[in-house]
């Protein structure tokens, strides 16, 4: 007879597939006339309608709320008008030109930014007004064509390095951080781009229009509450969370690993054999329910949706509930047999009960034996021995077709005349970085070239290094953008110190003496590109690079 | 049809038993002839201890990484070929990205469940490594790599030599940007080495950088090469576990001659099949609701784009660190260049490798020992080799830590440059001061054995 206290079998069983029919049945009635799973990514829907048709935003502004007592323009020339100026041209505040969307506007607004404060009097209806009047009336149209996914692409060319490319910051040099954008109102991140701010350099001008501003700021929204089915973010600072939670859960099953072993294995005294007290069966019986109902709700969910937690929560309780069933019936309900064996040493040595110098016989003689019948016949071993040889090897001119050529390190895509253009392929001119700032720069035509990319700067009062004072015409100088240890791009450019940094191993570069190495594992100068300006003002580039861009290798000098 | 009535004659002649148990083991002697040494193995005797399910914490994760891998590469699309993104996370709609990228990213939001799997297989792949230096050091510090299990140690290290390097190549697969950002280092390193570098770099990643049949490439080493090395290996370690039997620590009837334990089946079995689906839950909740390397944060891969916060896997990270940490030591040999990468991303861990794979003969050659031994060692036992251990676990610690420097300096406000000196002081003198530590420690409480208890 079993005992009370244990679950019949029977009984688990009946139990258990009334459980997963009260689970599973709903879910299947929901899931046969189940709409198609909604998108899982949660994205501000302002954001959806801009990045979807940015014609039609432009077309019809966002609804607007009859204006009550006065209109949006009335409430601009109140509000705003004083800082930013009667047009939101800029005057005190920076031009609003940019501010092409209604909800950063009326973020930046209710919030107030670094220099800009709050308008806690103005009601919902006050802040939408006025801000959709800045989008529409006074923010350039081309302002408007800004998309999430081209900020996106701006981002991680001019923002990431410093930012990263979730938004949460990082390290810079003398003890200063780049901020996280996500503790900041999104079109705060404008007025930055538009002033700079210490160290960050001026994003404005020619080359980085309202549109690129605009789209920035849009995707900076979007690292607001930065999307993440996965779960919890750990933070967003990269793998190194990832690592301590995974030590943190070795730990953890560290402990279920002492709570299977406790007091297993062992031989025991006499005197302690037989007096456990025979462990209860029902913490397994309800394990294995809890796995069942886990197992019927992954189904359950899957049929219904793609919600992450939802379907990790359950496979896991699904999981959890029978390892611990097996696990606790292996431990507590299964009776402690130890038993003792032999290990298999060798039998002379278990004789002698020693010297690990006595090998043992029979195995020695048998191999000696077949070695014997071998050399025999040693010229034809010799040959079988060599032709195998020459066999395999040969195989290895295999690995001849593995890479094409390299092109060569020695040289890039740079030739004489070559105008150097945007990353969207726009030709650069003496008017761009009059306000400063930095842009990356490529070949015309080589868009893609990954060794070809400068970092391109208007540095004023800069002495040229000796023998390349005909580099820099009118004070812009372009430096190989590939960081010459370990060939990231050094995407770091910090304005005041006038350094160029790679975020991947923290290699900075003296902008004022000709990118010479300055701090980090880096040892070689940042290679210059010769520059001039052609007739129609467009910068082109003398020739290509003096010396092999990028990280170093033997016959570098050659 | 002779052979069904031959079957069922045959059958029937045997008279099998009702028990189903016995007809079960008849039909595998009637197959295979193999019950008699199935009857056997059944008790094969597992010593028990905690410290023994390091191992098999890996073995599990190896498991849960072939079956979420398996899944993945039903979507996966091992291309760099552009295409454009145009999946329901709205962020990257429109944006041209690789075929790489795009089935990572769809796997993850159009496939249902595809996000859950994926997760697991990353967070399966971080504790791997991690149960591995586990067990690597429970191996060491017990003095288990001794004689006769030297040959297993060896197998063992490149196991989890290989692990690390399936690591680094899962890591690169998705193509986002700290993929390509650590393809980039890749391929500097191989191109730092004198002489063969900047050949060999255009040998293995396919001429310059990045090349488009670089993630091609990859793609069959990953899911195919190493984790086929790895089964092989691991079928030869496990192998040679059963033929020697697991060690022991020191109990009663313990000696270098018995083993005492559970035996396999029932109660170890259950145990450990248990363990494994306990493992599987743990890796089930951590890819459910801890997110890990969201790729469609970090944007595609383009060789002008990088970002704060760049980190390798943890596993990769003490190489990281040395890297941040090592000055430019540039050497000039006559017109010929090592560039300093060299030391820190290849010689440094050539070294590593190179005390890990000679250890066992090191320790008997200072011990004068090639005694063959099945009781482990405590570390109090051996303060020497303790101190030596930790030392070397510090100096590993210390990398790894550097490996993460801007992050620290960014979450804790510090100064960067002044963290990175701060690192390199700590890495060079703490190792020697936690291992004379540890020594004075070991040395002073050092109880002689007890000699075993013979039978």
């Amino acid at each position: 007879m079993r005992g009370p206290r244990h679950l019949r079998p029977r009984t688990a069983v009946a139990l258990a597939v009334v459980a997963a029919a009260a689970i599973v049945l709903p879910a299947a009635v929901k899931a046969a006339s189940a709409s198609p799973p909604a998108a899982p990514v949660a994205v501000p829907a302002i954001l959806t309608a801009t990045t979807a048709t940015p014609a039609a935003t432009s077309a019809t502004p966002a609804a607007t709320p009859t204006p009550p007592p006065g209109s949006g323009a009335a409430l601009f020339a109140a509000n705003c008008s004083g800082c930013h100026g009667d047009h939101g041209q800029g005057l005190i505040g920076p031009s609003q030109q940019a501010d092409a969307f209604p909800s950063l506007v009326a973020g930046m607004v209710r919030r107030g930014g670094i220099s800009m404060p709050a308008f806690p009097q103005l009601s919902t209806a006050q802040v939408d007004a006025v801000a959709t009047y800045v989008a529409t009336q006074i923010a350039d149209p081309a302002a408007r064509l800004g998309t999430v996914a081209e900020g996106g692409a701006e981002f991680r060319l001019y923002c990431s390095g410093c930012h990263s490319s979730v938004g949460s910051g990082g390290a810079l040099t003398q003890g200063r951080n780049a901020p996280d954008l996500r503790a900041f109102p999104a079109a705060e991140a404008l007025a930055a781009m538009i002033y700079g701010r210490g160290n960050m350099p001026v994003f404005a001008g020619t080359t980085f229009g309202v549109r690129q501003q605009a789209s920035v700021a849009l995707y900076v929204e979007v690292l607001q509450a930065p999307p993440s089915p996965g779960g919890w973010g750990l933070g967003y600072i990269g793998p190194v969370p990832e690592g301590l939670a995974a030590f943190l859960a070795l730990c953890l099953l560290l402990l279920v690993t002492v709570w299977l072993a406790w007091g297993k294995g062992q031989v025991k005294p006499e005197a302690e054999r037989g007096l456990q007290r025979p462990a209860p069966g029902w913490p397994a019986g309800i394990a294995l329910l809890a796995a069942i109902a886990g197992a019927a709700g992954f189904v359950a969910f899957f049929v219904v949706g793609n919600n992450t937690q939802k379907l990790g929560g359950t496979m896991a309780l699904a999981f959890l509930g029978l390892g611990f069933a097996l696990a606790y019936w292996g431990r507590d309900l299964t009776p402690d047999d130890v038993e003792v064996g032999s290990y298999p040493l060798p039998p002379r040595y278990a004789a002698s009960g020693g010297s690990a110098a006595d090998p043992p016989a029979a195995l020695g003689d048998e191999l000696a034996g077949s070695a014997a019948v071998l050399t025999r016949r040693r010229f034809l071993t010799t040959i079988l021995i060599a032709a195998a040889a020459v066999v395999g090897l040969s195989q290895l001119a295999l690995a001849a077709s593995l890479g094409p050529k390299s092109r060569g390190l020695f040289s890039t895509a740079w030739r004489p005349g070559v105008r150097l253009v945007t990353a969207d392929g726009a030709p650069i001119t003496r008017d761009a970085l009059q306000g400063g700032g930095i842009i990356v720069a490529f070949p015309e035509g080589h868009l893609e070239a990954a060794d070809s990319q400068v970092a391109l700067l208007h540095l004023t009062g800069v002495t040229p290094q000796p023998g390349r004072e005909s580099w820099s015409p009118e004070g812009f100088f372009a430096y190989s953008r590939v960081c010459t240890h370990a060939g990231c791009a050094v995407a770091q450019y910090e304005d005041e110190a006038q350094r160029l940094l790679c975020p991947c191993h923290q290699s900075s570069f003296d902008l004022l003496d000709g990118a010479r190495p300055v701090g980090g594992p880096a040892g070689r100068p940042l290679p210059q590109l010769p520059l001039a300006i052609d007739a129609s003002g467009y910068l082109v580039a003398q020739r290509d690079f003096t010396g092999p861009i990028g990280p170093g290798f033997w016959n570098l000098y050659a | 049809m002779p052979e069904p009535r031959l079957q069922r004659s045959l059958t029937h002649s045997f008279r099998l038993p009702r028990d189903r148990y016995r007809r079960v083991a008849a039909w595998l002697d009637n197959t295979t002839g193999g019950s008699g040494l199935i009857r056997q193995e059944l008790r094969h005797i597992f010593p028990d201890d905690w410290s023994f399910f390091f191992g098999e914490i890996a073995l599990y994760c190896f498991i849960i990484l072939v079956i979420t891998g398996v899944y993945m590469c039903l979507f996966f699309k091992a291309s760099a070929a552009p295409t454009v993104y145009l999946g329901s996370y709205q962020p990257l709609h429109g944006v041209s990205v690789s075929e790489a990228y795009n089935s990572v990213l769809r796997l993850s939001f159009d496939t249902r469940a595809g996000l859950v799997i994926r997760q697991v297989h990353h967070w399966a792949a971080l504790v791997f490594a991690a149960a591995l230096i586990f067990h690597l050091f429970r191996m060491y510090f017990t003095g288990a790599y001794r004689r006769p299990r030297r040959l297993n140690w060896l197998l063992g290290l490149s196991m989890l030599m290989l692990v690390v390097i399936n690591g680094v190549f899962g890591y690169s697969l998705p193509d986002d940007l700290l993929s390509g950002t650590g393809l980039r280092i890749a391929f500097s390193i191989t191109q730092s080495v004198p002489l063969i570098g900047p050949n060999l770099a255009s040998l293995l990643f396919g001429g310059d950088f990045p090349s488009n049949s670089l993630i091609a490439r990859i793609y069959p080493v990953h899911i195919l090469l190493v984790p086929g090395a790895i089964a092989g290996l691991l079928g030869a370690h496990l192998g040679l576990l059963w033929i020697q039997r697991h060690t022991q620590y020191r109990g009663r009837r313990r000696t270098d001659l018995t083993v005492v334990g559970t035996p396999l089946v029932p109660a170890y079995a259950l145990r450990t099949t248990g363990f494994l689906l306990l493992l599987t839950g743990l890796l089930t909740i951590l890819g459910g609701f801890f997110q890990i390397n969201p790729v469609w944060l970090y944007g595609p891969y383009h060789p002008w784009d990088s970002t704060s916060f760049a980190q390798p896997d943890w596993y990769t990270g003490w190489l990281e660190g040395a890297v941040r940490m090592m000055p430019a030591w540039d050497i000039h040999i006559g017109g010929l260049l090592i560039p300093g990468l060299f030391w820190p991303a290849a010689v440094l861990p050539g070294i590593v490798a190179g005390f890990l794979f000679s250890w066992p003969w090191l320790d008997a050659l200072f011990t004068r020992d090639d005694a063959l031994h099945n009781v482990l060692e405590t570390p109090r036992d051996r303060p020497g080799r303790t101190a030596v251990g930790a030392g070397v676990l510090t100096f590993l610690f210390m990398l790894l830590v550097a490996g993460g420097d801007d992050v620290f300096a960014a979450v804790f406000h510090w100064n960067l440059p002044t963290l990175l000196s701060v690192m390199e002081g700590l890495t060079l003198g703490l190792p020697f001061v936690v291992g004379l530590l540890v020594y004075a420690i070991f040395r002073r409480r050092h109880v002689t054995a007890p000699e075993e208890v013979t039978p």
